[in-house]
């Protein structure tokens, strides 16, 4: 249907900021703050706050949330150091909460088709 | 009456030596605007350059600053003008700087094993090299570095991720000089690498082993033994490092300043101590975050002994309580830089500190629970006047204990 031109972006939920490509996922099963999130390799077009030692439940790291760089909202953390073997490859990766972002191209393609289908009821409705 | 010309009277001597008396650099630059002869003398004068610029303009910058000492040509972290310093530019530097003896190519991404042997085989007098993060480089052109640069004293590859215990043993064996060696990252690297290495190069004064997961204590035991005049040794977060190599250090190596060991979870109170009574005069920088096994024990010993102290940092040292800062002693601690992100720690340690250390100018307890700007102010906390302090993390950290 819809031809997926150019990269598969994710988008920040408030003003539409690029902020992580979709070949940058590394998992979609993390649990952020408010339910489900991703881990990504990278991502752009953020502010790295500053830095903090949290306990959670994979043990003790040090974190900084990441904010939008347009419109500052909070849209998940940096993992910057971690204490257990286990965890330290999380270290310089980063955490998207699935409910601040917005999977760009899947959304135009799902908009051409809602286009699409309306043109082909109304013609259905002439005939 | 006949002239006498200036130019013909002097000799470059006398031009080189008025040239050393002009301080600005505007002058100097003037200086060789006076016609080709002063140019020759100006350029051959200058000893160090910042330059970016592809391999035509290496070659005239070469032809012309002749006798350069040192040439910085490091690239930015994220972006960079694109190619970059590549290994065709590094063949034109070995051939035409042949007086360099510091070369700065930090963030060089794009040069290879083929560059860096070029810079070996060319060469010769450098003393010191800085290829932090130039990640493509491997074992086989920084041996080649090792065996042509003998005199190499400072040596920094941060980020070279395929670095491994060869390269180590290339040192050992040809840079019996080296002086500094900066390894933060290189996981690869073994302790029968650090093995190697000290066994040749016995005047190590700076080791940086941050990140480097495989290390452990037979490796830092070997370093302390053969290193005696160590001054600064970093092992942030290598976990397998214990109380046995604080203790070798300890009885080993006097003149530690700087000493990172944040990680480093074995650690314990006992070799901590061992340090304190060791190092009494000597240490001036100690950063033991997330080292879970320390308590106010060992704590205190460092603060009462090491009079000339200057950075600490026990983050997340979760046994260490109020009583660690009670009954330091009389005089005064020389602390500059404090981060005590200890849970236990309450405004009365915060207030025990204060009162002994008036030359404080970083505090961080962005962690502490009970610590907080209101509960400060209402225990009437005095902070000295040009002291920072970091309640929240939005401060710009010092980076003394990195």
């Amino acid at each position: 249907m819809a031809e997926m031109v150019g990269p598969r972006l994710y988008s920040c939920c408030n003003c539409r900021n690029h902020v992580a490509l979709h070949d940058d996922v590394i998992s979609k099963s993390f649990q952020g703050r408010n339910g489900r999130a991703f881990l990504f390799s990278h991502a752009m077009n953020i502010v790295v706050g500053p830095k903090e030692d949290r306990q959670l439940m994979t043990g003790l790291h040090t974190v900084a949330d990441v904010f939008c760089s347009d419109c500052r909202v909070v849209l998940g953390w940096k993992y910057e150091r971690a204490y257990e073997e286990t965890q330290k490859y999380k270290e310089g990766k980063f955490i998207l909460e699935k409910s601040k972002i917005h999977h760009l191209t899947k959304e135009i393609s799902v908009f051409a088709f809602c286009h699409i289908n309306q043109w082909i009821c109304s013609l259905h409705f002439l005939i | 009456m006949g002239s006498l010309c200036i130019n013909e009277v002097l000799r470059d001597d006398e031009l080189r030596s008025i040239l050393s008396r002009l301080e600005d650099d505007k002058d100097k630059e003037r200086f060789g605007l006076v016609c080709k002869r002063w140019l020759h003398l100006q350029s051959t004068e200058r000893k160090k350059l910042s330059v970016r610029a592809g391999p035509h303009m290496l070659r005239k910058i070469a032809a012309r600053f002749s006798r350069l000492v040192e040439l910085d040509l490091s690239q930015s972290v994220s972006r960079s003008f694109y190619p970059g310093v590549t290994d065709s530019d590094l063949a034109v530097i070995a051939d035409g700087f042949k007086s360099l003896k510091l070369l700065n190519l930090q963030n060089c991404k794009g040069i290879t094993d083929a560059g860096i042997a070029s810079i070996g085989s060319g060469l010769c007098s450098l003393q010191s090299l800085d290829l932090s993060y130039c990640r493509k480089l491997t074992d086989k052109g920084l041996s080649a570095v090792a065996e042509g640069c003998q005199d190499l004293r400072s040596l920094h590859l941060a980020g070279c991720k395929s670095v491994t215990d060869g390269t180590l043993q290339a040192l050992s064996k040809n840079c019996r000089n080296l002086e500094e060696l900066g390894l933060l990252g290189c996981t690869s690297i073994s302790d029968s690498g650090v093995i190697d290495l000290v066994n040749g190069c016995q005047n190590i004064k700076f080791l940086d082993l941050n990140k480097c997961s495989n290390i452990g204590d037979n490796g830092i035991s070997s370093v302390s033994k053969s290193c005696s005049s160590l001054k600064t040794l970093k092992l942030l977060d290598c976990y397998k490092v214990g109380d046995k190599s604080i203790l070798s250090l300890a009885k080993f190596c006097k003149n530690l300043e700087t000493l990172i060991i944040g990680g480093c979870r074995d650690i314990s109170d006992e070799s901590i101590k061992h340090l304190a009574a060791s190092c009494k005069s000597s240490l001036k920088n100690l950063r033991m975050d997330w080292c879970l096994n320390i308590s106010d024990s060992s704590l205190s010993c460092i603060l009462s002994q090491c009079r000339n102290l200057e950075a600490l940092d026990i983050g997340c040292c979760e046994e260490v309580t109020d009583a660690a800062f009670q009954d330091l002693g009389e005089v005064e601690l020389s602390l500059k830089v404090l981060k005590v992100n200890c849970p236990k720690v309450t405004v009365v340690g915060i207030g025990n500190v204060l009162e002994k250390c008036a030359s404080l100018e970083y505090i961080d307890v962005r962690s502490c629970p009970h610590v907080t700007q209101a509960s400060c102010e209402e225990a009437g906390l005095q902070f000295p006047q040009c002291c920072k302090v970091n309640f929240a993390g939005c401060l710009f950290e010092p980076d003394v204990l990195l």
